[in-house]
């Protein structure tokens, strides 16, 4: 059985992060469960990622709707490949209240858009893998513009992982 | 992934499972495919009264996530569905100090595991053993205790 270690206090400072991550690692933690309260869950991963070698880091987890899944897309490209593929996405739709109220973004039902946020991320992550034309087309997110320029370099590594989090029936149904 | 509050065993057998594997099946794929963490809440430590403090700050966390509706499910469950709308009646009146007792021992020992350092790994494996890849554990408050927490990750990454 793996064993991660959940970040006891959100609020921890970043400059703590090095030394919490370093200590998870020697304690030889799979991985690393970040949260996302008070700091960007991929800020804080980029910390852990960069001060350790084996540590699996994995948000637990980044909220999706306040962001574009092109910037998640380019987020978690970034930190899979500069950690050789140890980073694992872990994505929750939150509540009403605070994607409106909090993120000033819409709101619309969680699950069929979480379906398609994941497949955006799918395809967008397909077309920077193997140099494809990006064109997706969904209810909730539409993608057909990727000039090379802002193509990264296909990844050396694993593509990474999507987890989702679990409590209601269709969300945990779509995690299958 | 699961939230702590809904990760008792019986919900991930009785709820979670048949819904993750009624999804896979949509897409042709199985249970073996996945990789299921399971955030756990555990009362553990270097000692009894480690494990005493960890329980006291689980019960104030157990207060205040349950009084969230969405996370009643495996109070439901359980036999517990008084639990929820009491703690959201406390949560409404601001009387948040009112929450930990509201999770009594048989509720909070049917919630979460509770033994020393020495004795946890085959507690957790007993709880979650072939029903998740992965289970969560705090760091000790105390970096001196890390070779003991290291010791229990060690049994249980072997298991």
């Amino acid at each position: 059985m793996q064993v991660y270690a959940s970040v006891e206090d959100p609020r921890m400072p970043l400059d703590q992060v090095q030394d919490f991550a370093q200590r998870a690692e020697r304690c030889r933690f799979t991985g690393l469960l970040i949260p996302e309260s008070i700091h960007d869950s991929f800020m804080t991963s980029l910390l852990a990622l960069e001060h350790t070698t084996e540590l699996r880091v994995v948000t637990s987890v980044a909220l999706a709707f306040p962001r574009s899944p092109m910037i998640v897309a380019y987020s978690t490209w970034d930190l899979q490949a500069m950690s050789g593929g140890r980073f694992g996405l872990g994505l929750g739709s939150q509540v009403k209240g605070n994607i409106t109220g909090r993120f000033s973004t819409a709101w619309t039902a969680p699950v069929p858009r979480m379906r398609d946020y994941v497949a955006s991320l799918r395809a967008i992550w397909h077309s920077w893998q193997h140099g494809a034309a990006l064109d997706f087309e969904s209810p909730s997110y539409s993608f057909d513009r990727m000039q090379p320029f802002f193509a990264p370099d296909p990844l050396d590594c694993a593509l990474p992982q999507i987890f989702l989090g679990g409590v209601n029936r269709n969300m945990t149904r779509l995690a299958g | 992934m699961t939230h702590p509050s809904n990760t008792n065993p019986r919900y991930l057998r009785e709820f979670i499972h048949p819904n993750l594997a009624h999804g896979a099946r949509r897409c042709g794929r199985d249970l073996a495919g996945l990789e299921r963490i399971a955030s756990t809440f555990v009362a553990t430590g270097i000692d009894d009264e480690s494990v005493a403090r960890e329980r006291q700050q689980l019960r104030h966390y157990l207060g205040f996530v349950f009084s969230t509706r969405q996370y009643w499910p495996t109070l439901e469950l359980l036999g517990w569905p008084d639990v929820g709308p009491t703690l959201l009646e406390i949560a409404r009146a601001g009387q948040w100090e009112k929450m930990p007792e509201v999770i009594g021992d048989d509720l909070f020992e049917a919630l979460v595991p509770c033994a020393p350092y020495a004795d946890i790994a085959p507690v957790l494996l007993e709880w979650y053993g072939g029903l998740v890849d992965a289970v969560t554990l705090r760091m000790p408050s105390d970096p001196a205790n890390d070779p003991d927490l290291a010791a229990v990750i060690e049994q249980l990454r072997a298991a």
